[in-house]
């Protein structure tokens, strides 16, 4: 036996077959992706939706599904084709100058020379730290080597010598983040 | 020849053919992938959809509501002043185009 689930689309009822439903929520949820942080996308989604409900019914005469089939879902899908994303050249930049993704404002990807075994901090600021507040480990906590940070606070900087120690390796480059990647950049 | 070069023109020429299809008439969607389906700017609603919207976002389309005797209501997109003034510059840049492209060559 069969599951039906009943969706609203453009305002009305439709009886879906389980497959062509998840068919349906995997190309809905794959337009939404697509369109990522456009301020079009809700009304896409409500057109598609729209259209899929045409769709639905201008093939009902012929194939006489009361609940409609995977088979017909498909042909509907494959008949809309998948969404792309219209982007402009804004004249000005005014209206359309949106971020689509979180991740394609990372600074890795907007610091492209930088190797990858490379950290993203700079000597100068690691032995300011190191130098006026590396008897509490201060600079560890500022790369993100925590656990090590806490030991220094605990033993005041290794008594000094391992403050000391860090200054020197800090000036040779050779000190490393919580990442275990090398502090090679002086700013 | 690598087709797929000729789909990165098509692509960048889909807004300019759009505006031209709904300058005729005020069109729903279907209209539109029809006046295209024989072309070679045949495309589909998923690449329409995201299009409208952008170009109703810069003020160049508009639409209403009308009723269908079948299914959801529709949306009837026409162009707005500023949309048939794109338009007209649009007509201009590209005779302007293909004529440079036509001195090029020899």
């Amino acid at each position: 036996m069969r599951r039906v689930i009943t969706v609203n689309l453009g305002g009305n009822a439709y009886a879906l077959d389980e497959d062509a439903y998840e068919r349906l929520r995997a190309y809905l949820s794959m337009a939404e992706s697509r369109l990522g942080a456009s301020p079009d996308r809700s009304e896409v989604v409500a057109d598609l939706e729209r259209s899929v409900a045409e769709h639905i019914i201008t093939r009902r005469p012929a194939n006489g599904e009361a609940v409609v089939s995977d088979a017909t879902m498909a042909d509907v899908l494959s008949v809309i084709g998948a969404v792309e994303r219209a982007e402009g050249i804004d004249a000005g930049g005014a209206s359309a100058t949106y971020a689509y993704s979180a991740s394609a404002a990372r600074p890795s990807a907007s610091q492209p020379w930088r190797a990858e075994n490379e950290s993203e901090f700079t000597r100068l600021p690691v032995f300011v730290l190191c130098f006026f507040l590396g008897w509490i480990g201060v600079h560890r906590f500022y790369v993100g080597k925590i656990g090590t940070g806490i030991l220094q606070l605990f033993t005041i900087g290794g008594l000094g010598l391992w403050m000391l120690y860090d200054l020197i390796v800090i000036v040779f480059g050779t000190f490393t983040d919580g990442e275990g990647r090398k502090i090679v950049r002086w700013s | 020849m690598n087709p797929e070069k000729f789909s990165a023109i098509r692509k960048g020429l889909l807004e300019y053919v759009l505006l031209k299809v709904i300058s005729s008439d005020t069109m729903y969607v279907a209209d539109m992938l029809k006046r295209l389906e024989d072309t070679e700017f045949a495309t589909q609603e998923g690449t329409l959809y995201p299009l409208l919207s952008r170009l109703r976002r810069e003020s160049l389309v508009d639409y209403e509501w009308r009723e269908s005797e079948s299914g959801p209501p529709r949306k009837y997109y026409e162009l707005t002043r500023k949309g048939v003034a794109q338009l007209v510059e649009m007509d201009d840049y590209w005779k302007r185009l293909t004529a440079t492209i036509g001195q090029l060559g020899k």
